[in-house]
This record gives C-alpha cells, sequence and structure tokens, in this order.
C-alpha cells in the first residue's frame, strides 16, 4: 500500500505538468478505477497519495490544466462525492473545482462538461448532495442549458442523468418536493415549446433527452404520485401531439412514454383521453398520414376498441373490405411497397388479447402465401407489392416466434396449417439465412407445443435433409443446430427412423469444408448419445460402430486445423464416456488422446479436456460419497477395478482415487497447470484445489505412487495461478509505472497504430 | 431531405474503437463496430444506448458495414447482435467474413483470461453473429433495401478492407474505414471511382505525417534481425495471427532465399498456419506482385518458415520465432519472452500497437524491470525494437485520395484531434470545401444540394434543341440549355414531356392565357385611319415580325398579338392582347404604341 501511495503522489504531480494528451486514452479511466479500488475508502492513503492538493492545485488553475486531466480531475471529484461522508470532508475542493470549471466556461468542450455533469450526478445521490444543488438552484439551470444545447449526446445525456437523479432522489431532502414540482412543471413546459418548432435537429435532440427523461422518471412511484393532473394532462396531450407529428425516432419515443402512462391511468380517466383527444385527433388527421395514423391506432389499440376500422386496415384492403378509412385511403394515399409492408408489419405487432392473436395469425399466414406465391385466393390490389418480399417474410417470421413464445400451443389445426406453411417457406423459398433460422426457430417451438403426429414430419426431414448440402455454410450448420434441437422431442415418437436418418445425412458432413459445420455434426452426435436407445438404434441402423465413432473423433481432435471442432471432439467423447456408452479399450484410448491432446494450441480445447478428466473424478467420487457404494453403469474406468458395492464409502473413495491416480488424470493436470496459457492454468488449478480437499478428507493411501502424485501436486502454487490476469488489476502499481513511463519521448507510431 | 447527420461514438477525434452514425436520406447506418482493447469491462464497447433505448437497434438502424477484420473496427459485433440484440442487416467482405472469427476468439480468449467469460460474447455467439453476416464482393452494387444501396472498394490496409460508398437516391457518403495508399509487399494500394459523394469519411491516423519509404523501414528490419542471428543470438516477433504476420513472413523468406540464410525461422502453430490459408484462398484479394507470381509460386508457401513447438524454446544457437499474441500479455509469445528476456544477445522487435497493461506496452516505454506473477521481477536485457509497419494512409495519401473521389465535403475521423485540426486546414484551402472533424458524441450535419433527375423523350430533346442550334453547331454539351416541355409525375419518376403530349395523356383541356391591355388616345378621324396608322407604325418598328390586316378590321402580329380599335371620331381605344408565349412581343408593341400614339 505504501507503494502506491508514494507513486500516486508521483503520478499527480506528474499529471499537473503534462502540456499534451497521454498517449493512451485508457490510463486516465483505469487510474481513476485504481483510485476507486484502492483509495477512495482508505483514509491514510487518502491523506498521503496527495490527492486532495492535486484537486486543489487543479482548481488554482483550471484554465492552464491538460484538458484530459481537468476531465479525469472531474470525474474525481465525482468519485469522491459520491461517498456522503468524504463529500462532507471535501466539499469545499469539490464545490471550488465545479465553480471554477464553469465560471470559465469550460463546459463548452464536451468531455470536460460530460464529466461536469457525471460529477455532479454522483453528489445527488445521497442526502448532502441533494441539499447542496437546492442550495445553488443555478446548478440545476446549468443541467437544463446543458440538455438542451449541449454539442455531444455525451453531454446531454450526462445532463439528462443529472436531472433524472435529482428527480429521483430529491425525496431524500425534506424541502425539496416544491423544487422538484418546478422542475418537474418546468421540464413539461420545455417539452411542450418544442412541440411547437420540432423542425430542426437541435430541437429533435433536445426533444429526444426530453422524451428519454420522462420516461425514466415517470417510472418512479413517487414522482408519478406528486405530478399534478393538470401536469399529467400536459404530459399526455404532448406525447400524443408529438406521435402525430415529429419525426419516426421521435413518434417511437413519444408512443412509448404515452403507453407507459396510459397503463398506469385509472380507466375513466384513459377512456376520456381516448375518446376525447384520440379519435377525434386521428380522424382529422387520416387525412393528412395514413401511415402514422395507423401506427399511432395499432400503438393504442389495446385501450380503445374504437381504433379497430384503423387498426384492421392492411386486413381490410387484403380482403377489399372497404369501410370509411379504406375510403379514405384510397383517395388520399399514393400505396407504395414500402408503405404497405410498413402497414402489415405494424398490424401484426399489435399486442392485444390471445383471440385477437389468431386473427392476426390467420392474416400472416395469408401473407406468407401471397408472398410465396401460394395464395389460393383471388388477386388482390397490391399483390405485387409483397410476392418474394423477403423483408417482409423475415418481420414475420420474427414475430411469429415471439407470438409462439408467449403463448405456447396453438388451438385447433392453427399448428398444423401454420406448419405447412412453414415448411413451404423453406421449401420454396430463397430467404436469408436469418429468416431461415427464424423459420426454422417456429418449426421447432410447433414440433415441442403439439402433438406431432398430426404434422408431417417426413416432409421436414426430406427437406433438412436437402438444406444439409446447401451452398452457404451457413445454411447447412443452421439446418444441423435444428436437427440437435429436434433430436429429444421427436425421440420416443414413431418418427425415430425419420430422425436416424437425418443423423446418418448429418454425419456425412463430417468432412465439410467449414469448420463450425464440422464442429456442429460433432455437437449433434454427442447430442445423440444421451438419447439412449436412439444412439444404440443409429448405429444399428447406419452400421456405424461405436468404435468408428470415437476413432473419428480422435482424429479431428488430433488432425483438424480449425480450434471448433477440436473442441467439440473433446466435449462429445466427454458425453460419450459420461453416458457409460464406451467399452474399456475404448475408455483407455480416449484417456490417452486426452494426455497427448493437451499440447493443443487452441486454449479452450485444453479447458475442454481438463472438463473431462474433472467430470471423471466428480462423477466417481460423488457416487461414492452419495450412495456409500459405486453404482453400476456410471462408475469411471479406475472404479471398475474395485471390488464389488458392498464396499464401504471411505475404502471405496480411496481405492477410487488410488485408482485414479494410477491413471492419466495428475498427468493431466500438471500439464495443464503448467500451461502457457492463463486460462487453462486456472481451470488446472481449480480442479487440483478440488481434488487435494477430497484427498485430504480422512484419506490414507497405501502405495508409494499415489503419495508421490499427491506430494507433486500439493507442492504446487496454486493461488498464483488463480488471480485474474488483468494486469492492473492484479498490481495497481504497474499502471501508475507505465503512467509515469510516458513521460519519455513518444514515437507517434507507437500510440496511433492500431493491429 | 437534404441533409446528412454523423455522430461517431468512437474514433471521434480519437483512434480507439470506430463506430459511427449516419444518417442518410432518411436511413440510419453504423459505420463499424469496433472495441477499445485497453479496457476489460463493458466501456470497451461502444454505447449503444445512444443509438435506441431498450436495445431496439432494428428498429433504429438499417445496416452494418464492417469496413475490415481489426478489432477497433469489428469487435463488438458479436456483442451488438447477440448480446445488445440488433437483428437487422450487417456487410463486410468476403475475406473479412472468413477471419474476423478467428480475431474474435482471440480477443475473447484475452477477455476470458482477464476477467473470466462474464459479460462477454461467447464463441457460439460468434458464429451466430457471423451467420448473420452478408459477404459483398468489391464494386458489387448492394440493395439493403428499396432505396439504400452500397458498394465496395479496394482499401489495401489488410486482407479485405473495404472502403464503402453508401447511397440513398442522389445522396452518398464515402467511408474509407482504414485504407493504404500505397502498396506492400501483400497488398495493393486503395482506389476509389471518381464518385464524387456528398461526404468523404475519412481516416486521419497519419494526418500530419508523410511516411518515410516501407523500403527504409523493412531495410532496417532486415538489418537487424540479421545482426542479432550472426551474434549468435534469437529474435521473437510477437504478431497477431493475420496482417502483419503475413507481410512479415514474406520480407524474411525472400531475404532468407537472396541471402542464403540456414538460421531457422518459426511461426507459431495453429492460428498462423490457418491465417495463411487464408491469404492462399482470397489470393485475388493481395498484391497485383503475389497475383502475378501465384502460378510460377504462392508466396504464402513458405521454404524458410517451419511450425513452432514448445520445446524449441531452450534450444541453442539462433533462431527468429513469430509468435501469438501481439502485445506479449499472454501466451507463447509470452512464454518465450520470459526465457530469453535475460540474454542482452537476444532481441524482441514489436512490428504494432500495444494496449497498456500489457508487457509489450511496458517494454515499448521502457521499462527494464518487469514484475511477473508472484512478486517475481523479470529483469529485461534483451534488446526491445519498435517498427511500425503499419498499412495506414499518411497525409499524401488522405489528399490523393480526396483527389481521387473528389467530395463535396470531408470528415476526419481516427485521428488525433490535434492532428486533425492540422489536416482540415489543408483540406480546406486546398480543395475549397468543407472539412468535420466531430468529436464522440457530436453530430456533425451537413447541407447536400441535389439535382432531380428529369426523363426526357429523344424527340424532344431534339426539337428543343434545334431551336437554339444549328444543324452545323450542336448546342455545347458543357452550357446549360434552356428546354420547354411540359413535367410530369409518372410513378415515382418526372418526365418532361411535349405539353400537346401531356393533355393528351393526363386527358386535361388546354387552357390559353392571355394578356389584355388598352391604351386611349384622343385621335380625331375614322377609326380605319388609326387602324392604318398602327399598321404602319408595327410594320417598321418590327421589320421581322409578320404584320397583317384580317378581316374584321383588327391587326394580328406574329402568331398571337392582336390589335382592335374601337371608338369614335374623337377618341379611340386600342386593345392589344398577346399570349404567354409572346409576351415579350406583346409587350414591346404596347410600350411602343403607348409612346409613339399617346405623345
Amino acid at each position: 500500500m505504501g507503494e502506491i501511495t508514494l507513486k500516486l503522489a508521483e503520478v499527480f504531480k506528474y499529471l499537473l505538468q503534462i502540456d499534451k494528451q497521454l498517449p493512451d486514452d485508457t490510463c486516465l479511466q483505469r487510474l481513476l478505477d485504481v483510485i476507486k479500488l484502492n483509495v477512495l475508502d482508505k483514509e491514510l492513503i487518502l491523506e498521503a497519495s496527495g490527492l486532495i492538493e492535486f484537486l486543489q492545485d487543479v482548481t488554482a488553475k483550471t484554465n492552464d490544466i491538460e484538458s484530459t486531466v481537468l476531465t479525469f480531475s472531474l470525474l474525481l471529484c465525482g468519485n469522491l462525492g459520491e461517498d456522503e461522508d468524504l463529500f462532507i470532508q471535501n466539499k469545499d475542493i469539490i464545490n471550488g473545482l465545479l465553480q471554477q470549471v464553469k465560471d470559465h466556461n469550460l463546459t463548452t468542450d464536451s468531455s470536460i462538461g460530460t464529466a461536469y455533469f457525471t460529477c455532479l450526478s454522483k453528489i445527488a445521490l445521497h442526502k448532502m448532495g441533494v441539499k447542496y444543488f437546492f442550495e445553488k438552484s443555478v446548478n440545476i439551470e446549468f443541467a437544463l442549458t446543458g440538455l438542451k444545447h449541449g454539442e455531444s449526446v455525451f453531454l446531454q445525456t450526462a445532463a439528462k442523468n443529472l436531472i433524472k437523479t435529482l428527480l429521483i432522489h430529491a425525496h431524500h431532502e425534506d424541502k425539496s418536493e416544491s423544487h422538484i414540482n418546478n422542475l418537474f412543471s418546468h421540464l413539461i413546459t420545455e417539452l411542450q415549446m418544442v412541440i411547437t418548432k420540432s423542425n430542426t435537429s437541435v430541437n429533435s435532440n433536445y426533444t429526444q433527452s426530453l422524451l428519454s427523461l420522462f420516461n425514466e422518471v415517470n417510472t418512479t412511484e413517487y414522482i408519478w404520485k406528486a405530478t399534478t393532473e393538470n401536469n399529467k394532462t400536459k404530459l399526455l396531450d404532448s406525447y400524443f401531439s408529438l406521435s402525430l407529428t415529429a419525426s419516426d425516432k421521435v413518434t417511437d419515443m413519444a408512443l412509448d412514454n404515452l403507453k407507459s402512462i396510459l397503463t398506469s391511468l385509472d380507466d375513466a380517466y384513459r377512456n376520456g383521453f381516448m375518446e376525447k383527444t384520440v379519435l377525434k385527433e386521428l380522424k382529422t388527421h387520416v387525412s393528412i398520414d395514413v401511415v402514422r395514423v395507423h401506427k399511432i391506432s395499432c400503438s393504442l389499440y389495446q385501450w380503445c376498441e374504437n381504433l379497430k376500422d384503423y387498426v384492421e386496415l392492411p386486413l381490410r384492403i387484403f380482403s377489399s373490405q372497404d369501410n370509411e378509412f379504406t375510403v379514405t385511403v384510397n383517395k388520399k394515399l399514393k400505396m407504395t411497397k414500402q408503405i404497405f409492408t410498413t402497414l402489415i408489419i405494424q398490424f401484426i405487432c399489435v399486442r392485444t388479447t390471445e383471440n385477437y392473436w389468431y386473427d392476426q395469425l390467420d392474416f400472416m399466414m395469408k401473407i406468407m402465401n401471397v408472398i410465396q406465391g401460394t395464395c389460393e385466393d383471388e388477386e388482390f390490389q397490391y399483390q405485387n407489392y409483397i410476392i418474394n418480399n423477403t423483408r417482409l417474410m423475415a418481420k414475420l417470421l420474427q414475430c411469429l416466434h415471439d407470438r409462439l413464445e408467449l403463448y405456447g400451443r396453438l388451438k385447433g389445426d392453427y399448428s398444423c396449417r401454420l406448419y405447412n406453411i412453414l415448411v413451404d417457406t423453406i421449401t420454396q423459398m430463397q430467404i436469408p439465412t436469418t429468416a431461415y433460422k427464424k423459420c426454422m426457430d417456429c418449426i421447432v417451438l410447433l414440433l415441442m407445443s403439439d402433438e406431432l403426429c398430426t404434422l408431417d414430419i417426413k416432409r421436414l426431414v426430406s427437406m433438412l435433409e436437402i438444406k444439409l448440402c446447401d451452398l452457404k455454410w451457413e445454411i447447412r450448420d443452421t439446418t444441423l443446430e435444428i436437427i440437435n434441437q429436434i433430436i429429444i422431442p421427436l425421440k420416443v415418437t414413431s418418427h425415430s427412423p425419420s430422425i436416424i436418418t437425418l443423423c446418418k445425412s448429418s454425419w456425412q458432413s463430417l468432412s465439410d469444408g467449414n469448420s463450425y459445420v464440422r464442429a456442429s455434426v460433432i455437437t449433434l452426435i454427442g447430442t445423440l448419445s444421451t438419447t439412449g436407445d436412439l444412439f444404440h438404434k443409429f448405429l444399428e441402423c447406419t452400421n456405424i460402430k461405436k468404435l468408428d465413432i470415437v476413432n473419428k473423433l480422435v482424429t479431428v481432435l488430433q488432425t483438424d486445423s480449425e480450434a471448433f471442432p477440436r473442441r467439440s471432439a473433446v466435449k462429445t467423447l466427454q458425453l460419450l464416456n459420461k453416458h457409460g456408452l464406451l467399452e474399456d479399450d475404448l475408455k483407455t484410448k480416449i484417456q490417452e488422446v486426452m494426455i497427448s491432446s493437451m499440447n493443443d494450441f487452441d486454449w479452450e480445447v485444453k479447458i475442454h479436456i481438463l472438463d473431462f478428466w474433472e467430470s471423471i473424478f466428480v462423477l466417481g467420487t460423488s457416487n461414492i460419497e452419495t450412495n456409500g457404494s459405486i453404482q453400476n453403469g456410471t462408475v469411471p474406468p479406475y472404479a471398475l477395478e474395485l471390488p464389488s458395492s458392498s464396499h464401504k464409502a471411505g475404502n471405496s473413495k480411496q481405492k477410487a482415487i488410488e485408482s485414479l491416480l494410477n491413471s492419466k488424470f495428475c498427468e493431466a493436470l500438471l500439464l495443464g497447470f503448467n500451461d502457457y496459457e492463463q486460462s487453462v492454468c486456472e481451470k488446472a488449478s481449480v480442479i487440483i484445489k478440488k481434488f487435494l480437499t477430497i484427498v485430504h478428507d480422512d484419506i490414507e493411501f497405501t502405495t508409494q505412487n499415489s503419495l508421490l502424485w499427491i506430494k507433486k501436486l500439493e507442492d504446487l502454487n496454486m493461488e498464483s495461478k488463480l488471480t485474474t490476469s488483468d494486469e492492473y488489476n492484479r498490481n495497481p502499481v504497474s499502471l501508475l509505472n507505465d503512467i509515469l513511463a510516458t513521460a519519455g519521448e513518444q514515437d507517434e507510431d507507437n500510440f496511433v497504430d492500431c493491429y | 431531405m437534404t441533409e446528412l447527420r454523423v455522430t461517431p461514438l468512437g474514433a471521434g477525434q480519437d483512434v480507439g474503437r470506430s463506430c459511427i452514425l449516419l444518417t442518410i436520406g432518411g436511413k440510419n447506418v453504423m459505420l463499424d463496430c469496433g472495441m477499445h482493447m485497453g479496457y476489460n469491462d463493458e466501456r470497451r464497447f461502444p454505447d449503444f444506448s445512444y443509438i435506441a433505448r431498450d436495445g431496439k437497434l432494428t428498429e433504429h438502424l438499417d445496416c452494418v458495414i464492417i469496413s475490415h477484420f481489426h478489432l477497433d473496427h469489428c469487435g463488438a459485433l458479436p456483442y451488438m447482435t447477440e448480446m445488445i440484440g440488433y437483428d437487422g442487416p450487417i456487410y463486410m467482405t468476403h475475406p473479412t467474413k472468413a477471419i474476423c472469427p478467428i480475431l474474435l476468439e482471440d480477443m475473447r480468449k484475452i477477455a476470458v483470461d482477464r476477467k473470466g467469460e462474464t459479460n462477454f460474447f461467447t464463441s457460439d455467439m460468434i458464429k451466430t453473429c457471423m451467420k448473420k453476416v452478408i459477404a459483398v464482393n468489391l464494386h458489387q452494387n448492394i440493395q439493403v433495401d428499396d432505396e439504400l444501396e452500397i458498394k465496395a472498394y479496394y482499401a489495401g490496409h489488410v486482407l479485405g478492407a473495404a472502403m464503402f460508398e453508401v447511397r440513398v437516391g442522389q445522396q452518398s457518403v464515402v467511408y474509407t474505414g482504414d485504407y493504404n495508399m500505397t502498396p506492400d509487399r501483400h497488398l495493393g494500394a486503395a482506389s476509389i471511382d471518381k464518385c464524387r459523394p456528398d461526404l468523404l469519411i475519412t481516416e486521419s491516423t497519419y494526418a500530419t505525417t508523410i511516411r518515410d519509404s516501407k523500403r527504409c523501414r523493412e531495410r532496417d528490419f532486415l538489418k537487424k534481425v540479421h545482426d542479432c542471428v550472426e551474434k549468435g543470438g534469437k529474435v521473437l516477433i510477437p504478431v497477431f495471427a493475420l496482417g502483419r504476420a503475413q507481410e512479415l513472413c514474406i520480407l524474411l523468406e525472400t531475404y532468407w532465399e537472396r541471402m542464403n540464410l540456414k538460421v531457422p525461422i518459426y511461426f507459431s502453430l495453429g492460428l498462423t498456419e490457418k491465417a495463411n490459408n487464408y491469404y492462399k484462398l482470397f489470393i485475388t484479394w493481395t498484391s497485383q506482385k503475389i497475383k502475378k507470381t501465384f502460378v510460377e509460386r504462392n508466396m504464402f508457401e513458405f521454404n524458410h518458415i517451419k511450425g513452432f513447438d514448445r520445446s524449441y524454446i531452450e534450444n541453442p544457437g539462433p533462431m527468429v520465432v513469430f509468435a501469438t499474441p501481439g502485445m506479449l500479455h499472454a501466451g507463447l509469445s509470452l512464454q518465450i519472452f520470459k526465457s530469453w528476456a535475460s540474454n542482452e544477445l537476444n532481441m524482441v522487435i514489436m512490428p504494432g500497437y500495444c494496449v497498456a497493461g500489457t508487457v509489450g506496452h511496458k517494454i515499448l516505454n521502457g521499462q527494464r524491470k518487469i514484475e511477473m506473477e508472484n512478486k517475481h521481477i523479470l529483469d529485461v536485457k534483451l534488446s526491445v525494437q519498435y517498427m511500425s509497419f503499419s498499412a495506414h494512409a499518411d497525409a499524401k495519401g488522405i489528399m490523393t485520395l480526396i483527389g481521387q473521389c473528389e467530395p463535396k465535403n470531408v470528415m476526419l475521423v481516427h485521428g488525433e484531434g490535434g492532428k486533425m485540426e492540422f489536416l482540415k486546414t489543408k483540406i480546406e484551402k486546398e480543395f475549397n470545401i468543407n472539412c468535420y472533424m466531430p468529436a464522440n458524441g457530436e453530430t456533425a450535419e451537413i447541407e447536400t444540394k441535389h439535382n432531380i433527375p428529369v426523363d426526357i423523350s429523344l424527340n424532344l430533346l431534339k426539337r428543343e434543341c434545334s431551336l437554339t442550334s444549328s444543324a452545323l453547331e450542336p448546342p455545347d454539351a458543357k452550357r446549360p440549355c434552356v428546354l420547354h416541355g411540359a413535367l410530369v409525375m409518372k410513378g415515382n419518376k418526372l418526365q418532361l414531356i411535349d405539353p400537346a403530349h401531356a393533355f393528351r395523356e393526363l386527358g386535361l383541356e388546354e387552357h390559353h392565357l392571355r394578356f389584355t391591355c388598352t391604351v386611349s388616345i384622343d385621335e380625331e378621324g375614322p377609326v380605319t385611319q388609326t387602324v392604318d396608322k398602327i399598321y404602319q407604325l408595327t410594320k417598321s418598328k418590327l421589320k421581322n415580325y409578320p404584320v397583317q390586316y384580317s378581316n374584321d378590321g383588327s391587326i394580328t402580329v406574329s402568331e398571337s398579338v392582336l390589335i382592335k380599335v374601337s371608338g369614335d371620331e374623337e377618341s379611340k381605344d386600342i386593345l392589344v392582347s398577346w399570349s404567354y408565349q409572346d409576351e415579350e412581343l406583346g409587350s414591346y408593341l404596347l410600350q411602343i404604341l403607348r409612346t409613339s400614339l399617346t405623345t
């Protein structure tokens, strides 16, 4: 600690002298972390480090301090002021610096301005801080100016956070109510003002900041309770007004805010607002902006059924049913592909009741048919806008997936109809990979939730087989992932032969040119090995022997040039071993490979190998501990050498561990411990520690070999490997040295040459 | 919309991580999505909450474009797609898509080493993210949606690096990413069409530097390596798997060949071998020289460079070893460094950037005693050399690119503020265009002016041209020319067509606009006398125009001007009327009548 104090004092001195930015812009941020972690809560270090003197010096010559150092000083003040006691102790210093920065108008620099408001936000977190603010109302005005005129989104956000913190934490201070009400009213007035002149971009940013602020504070119960009825009405009107006129982004924000308020209102108030304001205004606006009116209607439909005519516009266009709204639309709106797509998306995203979801689902299925060109109905007006529209299809699938997850099983024959459409989609359309994945995810959800007998699985299987040969690796890999997902739900059904066919085709992909695909095949085999009978059926039907599988996996582990298949190979071998699917000779073979592969160049392969060894040891010992005897079928190879299951726990454990010590277990751990990769060392150390805990638990070893291995493991210095390898967390002085080292001449290349 | 908005969330007056938000024609595009390697918490990623609340990025971004595989340009992508939830299109070139996962895996390892796998993307997330990427070819027009279009250009810098032109309607922006205007041993120089974008967003890493010849640096590098091995020393070159490693390998391989040296050169196996395969696979993206010689010999199949095994570390005698990772923060390169550091005969050459907190950073700062684990102090006696082989455009290169694509505005990113200021002044002075350099979080708004494209029928064009030029002298293509026609909106397109055609097509009735004015004069005599007088006057003043009597006693001039006289013996009213087409003639005639008859 003494070293930190001394070095810190040196660093502070150095920072006061520099006249140009430090070459590495993260140094000062990391220094703040180090100070927060090692200095602020330790009074002695705080005093001796010269931190307070540093801040005083910065205050005394604010104008001459390098801007990044000034930013750092302000953030340091924030960290200091965050703690109420430290704030009370150092209030004058903090206030002094803030005052200087403000007086010299330095907050126009966006970094300094952001740091200034961040500092104040931290101070406002406690009672004394809030009091400090309301003593100086000028600070609030300054924050409002930052919010309104800040040139940087960072500065605006910092100012916004300050106001938010004040609003949320103001109740700490007894006399704050009037201040808060004034501030809140002021913000509402500001919002009303920007509505009247919202075309300039500066106003757009400001509007967004205000909306974001209201969104965050409105969820605070006490603020909402304290808000007067008049202000609530003003807010509702402002949000609605913005949603009618503002840019897309602001409209979305305004609608979000509006919805969050509507949720908290009582029915009478809400209905009044809907009838008197929303319906009336939308009727007026229909002739001006149909898409917007539709969007608002869709957003608010859950609270006002009278919006149905607007909401169902795409449905009516589709079914050529005219009403007052569609007539207006036909007159006023020049329908384009983009507009029609937007209307459909807005409609399908409406969230109301589960019953209404089925209406939407009917519509979605029709649209999906039209997109694919398989619609049996008569042509409708805008058919050309959606045929082959992959973007719309992707959005439909996303929405469909969300709803299937939300509502679960579908009623009636919906599952079957939807399933067929989805299978058609992947069979007939050239959809992007992301849409293919979404489509398959929907199918999986249907398979998981439905009685499988109603679905045509064979058709899906043959389609998946085709997809396994797709030109794009992304499609092949996604298909394998999907097969992996459906193995479990389909394994106990009459569809198991289909699944076996699929797995057989998948197995051929082990020689795929793409490493991700090879890895997925291996993972699939791993999953298959957990299915019991299905795995054996697979072996029978395909005439593949377990030895073949193990040999293939071992070959991948030893020769594949890419890490992903090797990682999967280790995991699958572990699964095969864990599920008792391997004979002794294969187990021995795998153990040998698991030792030689500890030289792999990929760290994660080695981590998985250590997992493998850990599973052997944990599985063996836990079985003994819980049951008092070794269970047949799940026992590791070393335990098979043990006498019969009548042996008591202590004795069995000793034998089991001695067998483990005679295997390659310790050798693997030692290799891991001495590896050059930190994560591998750490993993090995954790396992060794765990192992030694069990070994030390009343076990007396008899063989020389066992004692030798245990001694070896005990002699290792494991703590050194168990620390985080982040240099600055491990050794904060290192950071201070690094900062001081920048005092020398720098070659510019050194610091700008990224990679 | 005639405004471009650009907000850097990273790379605004710094070189930390590139992430730039562009709004063009109402579309929002994210240019690069980099991470900052200096942090080990969420600060390493851009703060996406500035784009949209609640992680609704897909709703607010129309696409993401990644310029190249360096982590300060693509490192936050899996975080953005898999942890924040962006689900929209992502574009990058084929080599970038192939190589990105390697670098991301590399970074993941570092992150896990530092803090365990918390708040960082997993291997599966990298894969899922890469599946969402749409790979593009150079010069291929990619239609992101009905309005937004992108096109990639060769950028040099690293394998697969590209500059992107983003276009919505007539507005266009070129984003360079990192680029290099001079070819090196394995990559060509950046090049772009004269696309005249509204805005060129260019990197400015070397905003104030005219870099010395790369040949000098290469010579220096070879000399240092040769001197060291000749004295029996070992040379360690920590590298990242891809990029500079390949360039240096070609350099050493050629030198070893030429000098017939026998000292072994090793490359740490695994990543780098695989990396070389990518260079072979994407040979068309490499330099002309490599492409030309490919048939005879693949430059990436090295004769002198062999795979390295850990057991070679303690081998006696000189050797050169390329080992990963490049910042000496962990792994094999650090293990070799620890083993060789105490011998002053040995040398370590750092060919790239090292973030703070790494051993690489410390030795470059001149630290000679480095605390390792267990408080063990490592005495660094070996020679430490820094040699930049950075492939960024220097100030001259940046000016060349501006000259090449002729933008209407320039924006500087990915550089230091102070240096940008210098280049900004130079660009504004030399090219007479606006140059912007917003800091992170600041939004630059750039007004753009645009012509509206109009289709015109060839017949109308020929007819109108014939009115303003003779058959012998066709109209000057460089001068504006006035055309008359009716502007009609058809579908989403504007057409200039013959007015009569327009009336027919639109089913409209033609209305004629006529100007009428009456001049009253006190003149004695019959009306016919006044008519004759006017006829003579008009004839004499408008010699080139046909002036005729009509049956009803009025006078016609040219096609539409009509003069009618009425009155009694003492006073006359002269009514002059003309159509819109003869406005000039009618007004002139009225003026003549007024001045000649009323005085």
